[in-house]
């Protein structure tokens, strides 16, 4: 049982994240549009954000158990490319493990660029790193029931900056937990 | 009479037959059409489908840099006309002894009777007296008559490409021809104006049809074409010698952007 | 002999003498005998031409829901000064420079010496009268200083709320009747405005006049938005969302603000155009890795796919006739430039230069395609022919891509941003003169050119 100053930590952690998190959905209002705007269902515009749980264990199943157990839910591309090399295959060969051992949980394969390259052909390429890792787990034997795919393009790079270090970290697949 | 002396004669003789001859060929003048005036056109009824609401007080566009390309410049004026000898104005006539000093393609003293092409072909060509031919051709003697007779019909071929000098770049930087149409690249357009002593354009010019203008690219000829006869009102009075008036009195200027583009 | 010779020497000289004078061409040269003188102007100077725009004069004293239409006279002659300004051709002047104004009774009878004093080349003048149903007629005039005669006139009759278009009108007719181009004022811009931090963008649907003017958002940026393009008839958007999660095409209706996705597809659509007669659209469909390009007919809902193979087919962009798609592929290895019947039949590539090419979109006139140029590290824009000749780079920026042309071909649109993250809309001339920047409330990038307004 964890003593109370550390739960009290946990607490306000638990209160600041919250707190952090809501501060991302940004309220803008919409200037006078012709008619009524279409009424839209609240997304998100990151999928899979979860919340730590409280008591500092992870729930199982969750993205951070993910994180935890396969070391990274994400794996990187060379420029131009969406071949996985020796790292992301280890690192999804986790994943595979991972989802094995929890039945029923769905993921989505994000595929991300980094800003050096066009709007439209970077969907295109964000698809296939996403198809990319995907192909991987099924080869692995998940099945494709699921997993589904979605390609973000250059549109969600994961660290802000111009330099060849933040390019090579956008690059990316990441694996997002969706829920059973 | 010496055998000379007639081959001299029958050659006068004939020069003056081909020359009646020349006078009485008619020659096409080029076809001037002055761009119609715009017909004033009705009030045109617009209907607007979607009437925007003002929202907001309209933001003025970033102003434009006007970016000048990189203008050509005119050419360098030319250096102020040889004084004329007195001789060389009066009624100015199309074949005139040349004043003694000049380089001469005229022919020698012996001879000065003679018609002597070579200098007419000299006038035909707008640059300064090439390596004279001396033998007489009269073959192509209407021919250069008829080439010679509405252009630089003038006396002394160094004043007439003196003056021209002085026009184009008197005139040249009044020229602003329009930027970047396909067609006009290729046009070329003659402009015919008349001065007074002054150097002041005499009522409009009269703007020739630009040549590569099509049904098609009409529109840009036009727009060419006014381009062209706004330099000419523009730049006015023209700095020309008084004593050649008559040189410049009627002037035909052809706009060739082609060096430009 | 001598006195013969002599004698034939005068006969000859009063002979050429009388053919100099015959040689006469009839016509206003009736004076001095000589013909004219021939002159050569190989050069001018390129400039923007001097053009006055003072206030239009009110046409009566009448008032309108849009102001007073003294007011509207003043701000038309603005927006026209502005519209004429930003084609970089037209240097319009100072009003403080002004010598005289032009009220009712000389908007038909311009004092030409003062304007010629200031050296303007034309004049643009003309009445805004208030009409009884509460709109008003805005009538146009230009006149050729210099000549001293009137060049052309229209008049333009629209609500009260429309007297920009009214304005952008007279614009566009001053600016086609001096250069020869057709206008390309009375138009908008699509574009998709963004704001916050680079990794997470809000992005939004924006509309506006060409000027920048009459400036609104078209969704909440609740979705994240890419690529807005207008349908032909301009009452219709089509652009990429990410609603519910689901990347695809969508169509947007102007009037009623009415968003309807687009088929039912199995991979993520997006990269979408319309055919130029508004039935069709094209558009990129990325299924299991492979991207192709579909055309999709919106009454019947029938889709065709019309690129296969696995290369990454996108960026569609029908010829104005039609007949052809202009799309970009890196089936070669690389981004490149392809051309197809629109049926997809004889794809064939048109981009040979150097580095990439990619992002291409054909010229309403269907004389050229711009495309983005990806080298050494930066993108500018760059336009070819059809045939992939006459290649040019017109910008080189860090990140130039999304060209979209005017109207009348002549002035390419397109979204520029720095290394910071920054970005903005930025428009050339086709020359590669008069790169300038449009004034936007946010960052913004995608952007498309109307057509122009009927």
């Amino acid at each position: 049982m964890t003593t109370t100053p550390l739960r009290l930590t946990l607490l306000t952690s638990l209160v600041l994240s919250l707190a952090a998190c809501s501060g991302q959905k940004q309220e803008v209002a919409i200037e006078a549009p012709p008619a009524t705007a279409r009424p839209e269902a609240p997304a998100t515009t990151t999928i899979g954000e979860q919340i730590p749980a409280m008591g500092g264990m992870t729930v199982p199943g969750s993205q951070e158990d993910l994180r935890e157990k396969a070391g990274t839910d994400t794996v990187l591309f060379a420029y131009d490319s969406y071949e996985l090399d020796a790292e992301a295959r280890g690192v999804l060969a986790r994943h595979a493990e991972w989802l094995r051992a929890n039945p029923g949980v769905r993921v989505t394969l994000e595929g991300h660029c980094d800003e050096r390259g066009t709007r439209e052909y970077n969907l295109a390429l964000g698809d296939r790193r996403a198809n990319s890792a995907k192909n991987f787990l099924a080869a692995q034997g998940i099945g494709v029931d699921r997993l589904s795919t979605i390609s973000y393009g250059k549109e969600r790079p994961a660290v802000a900056g111009s330099d060849e270090g933040a390019f090579a970290q956008n690059r990316r697949a990441v694996t997002v937990v969706m829920g059973r | 009479m010496t055998t000379a002396e007639r081959n001299w004669l029958l050659a006068a003789g004939v020069a003056h037959i081909a020359l009646i001859g020349a006078l009485s060929l008619a020659w096409q003048h080029s076809q001037r059409l002055m761009p119609s005036p715009t017909d004033a056109v009705p009030v045109e009824i617009v209907t607007i489908a979607d009437a925007p609401r003002v929202t907001e007080p309209p933001k003025p566009s970033v102003e434009a840099a006007p970016q000048e390309a990189a203008a050509a410049t005119p050419s360098k004026a030319a250096p102020a006309p040889e004084p004329v000898k007195a001789d060389a104005v009066p009624p100015p006539e199309p074949v005139k002894p040349k004043p003694p000093e000049k380089p001469s393609s005229m022919p020698s003293k012996t001879a000065p009777t003679s018609l002597d092409t070579s200098s007419l072909a000299s006038l035909i060509d707008k640059a300064l007296p090439k390596a004279p031919k001396r033998t007489l051709d009269t073959s192509r003697l209407a021919t250069e008559l008829n080439d010679a007779a509405p252009r630089n019909a003038t006396v002394d071929p160094r004043a007439a490409a003196t003056l021209a000098q002085a026009i184009r770049a008197q005139v040249a930087p009044c020229w602003n021809p329009p930027v970047g149409g396909r067609d006009v690249r290729r046009m070329t357009v003659i402009v015919s104006v008349r001065y007074s002593r002054d150097g002041r354009v005499v009522g409009l010019p009269d703007v020739g049809r630009p040549t590569g203008s099509t049904a098609a690219n009409a529109d840009y000829a036009r727009a060419f074409a006014e381009t062209a006869r706004r330099a000419v009102l523009r730049c006015q009075p023209l700095k020309l010698p008084a004593e050649l008036y008559d040189l410049w009195s009627n002037v035909e200027i052809n706009f060739d952007p082609e060096e430009m583009t | 002999m001598r006195t013969i010779h002599r004698l034939l020497t005068a006969t000859l000289l009063t002979l050429a003498t009388a053919t100099a004078t015959l040689a006469q061409p009839a016509g206003p040269q009736s004076g001095p005998q000589t013909g004219p003188l021939r002159v050569d102007i190989n050069a001018g100077l390129m400039q923007p031409m001097p053009i006055a725009v003072p206030a239009f004069a009110p046409g009566n004293a009448g008032t309108t829901e849009a102001g007073t239409t003294t007011a509207l006279g003043e701000r038309a002659a603005q927006v026209i000064a502005n519209d004429l300004r930003s084609s970089g051709l037209f240097r319009p002047l100072d009003p403080a420079a002004f010598t005289t104004t032009v009220g009712v009774d000389s908007v038909l009878a311009p004092d030409f010496a003062a304007w010629r004093t200031i050296a303007a080349q034309a004049l643009v003048t003309g009445t805004v009268t208030a009409n009884p149903d509460g709109g008003i007629t805005l009538a146009c005039y230009a006149y050729d200083v210099f000549a001293g005669t009137e060049i052309a006139r229209q008049g333009f009759v629209t609500t009260a709320a429309g007297w920009r278009r009214a304005a952008h009108k007279c614009a566009d007719l001053v600016y086609s009747r001096l250069t020869g181009e057709s206008g390309y004022f009375d138009s908008r811009i699509v574009y998709v405005s963004e704001t916050g931090p680079r990794t997470n963008r809000i992005k939004r649907l924006a509309i506006m006049d060409q000027d920048g003017a009459q400036h609104r958002f078209l969704t909440s940026g609740q979705n994240l938005v890419l690529t807005p393009r207008f349908a032909p008839g301009q009452q219709t958007i089509t652009y990429m969302s990410f609603e519910n999660n689901r990347p695809r095409v969508w169509l947007y209706t102007l009037g009623s603000g009415r968003q309807e996705a687009v088929g039912e597809f199995q991979g993520m659509s997006f990269a979408p155009r319309f055919s130029p007669d508004g039935q069709n659209l094209i558009f990129s469909m990325a299924v299991g890795g492979n991207t192709d390009i579909w055309r999709y007919n919106i009454a019947t809902r029938q889709s065709v796919r019309l690129t296969t193979g696995p290369g990454i087919d996108t960026s569609p962009s029908y010829s104005p006739d039609g007949r052809q798609i202009v799309f970009e592929s890196d089936r070669g290895g690389s981004q490149q430039i392809y051309v197809m019947n629109a049926d997809g039949s004889n794809q064939r590539r048109i981009s040979f230069g150097e580095g990439r090419s990619a992002s291409p979109v054909w010229s309403p006139r269907g004389d050229y395609v711009a495309f983005t140029r990806m080298g050494s590290g930066r993108f500018g824009i760059g336009v070819m022919r059809p045939d992939g000749t006459g290649e040019r780079l017109l910008t080189n920026g860090y990140q130039d891509e999304g060209a979209s042309w005017s109207p009348n071909g002549r002035v390419i649109l397109f979204s520029r941003s720095d290394r910071s993250g920054r970005s903005g809309l930025w428009s050339v001339d086709i020359s590669g003169l008069n790169e300038r920047r449009l004034a936007t409330p946010l960052d913004a990038s995608d952007p498309a050119w109307s057509p122009l307004l009927p």
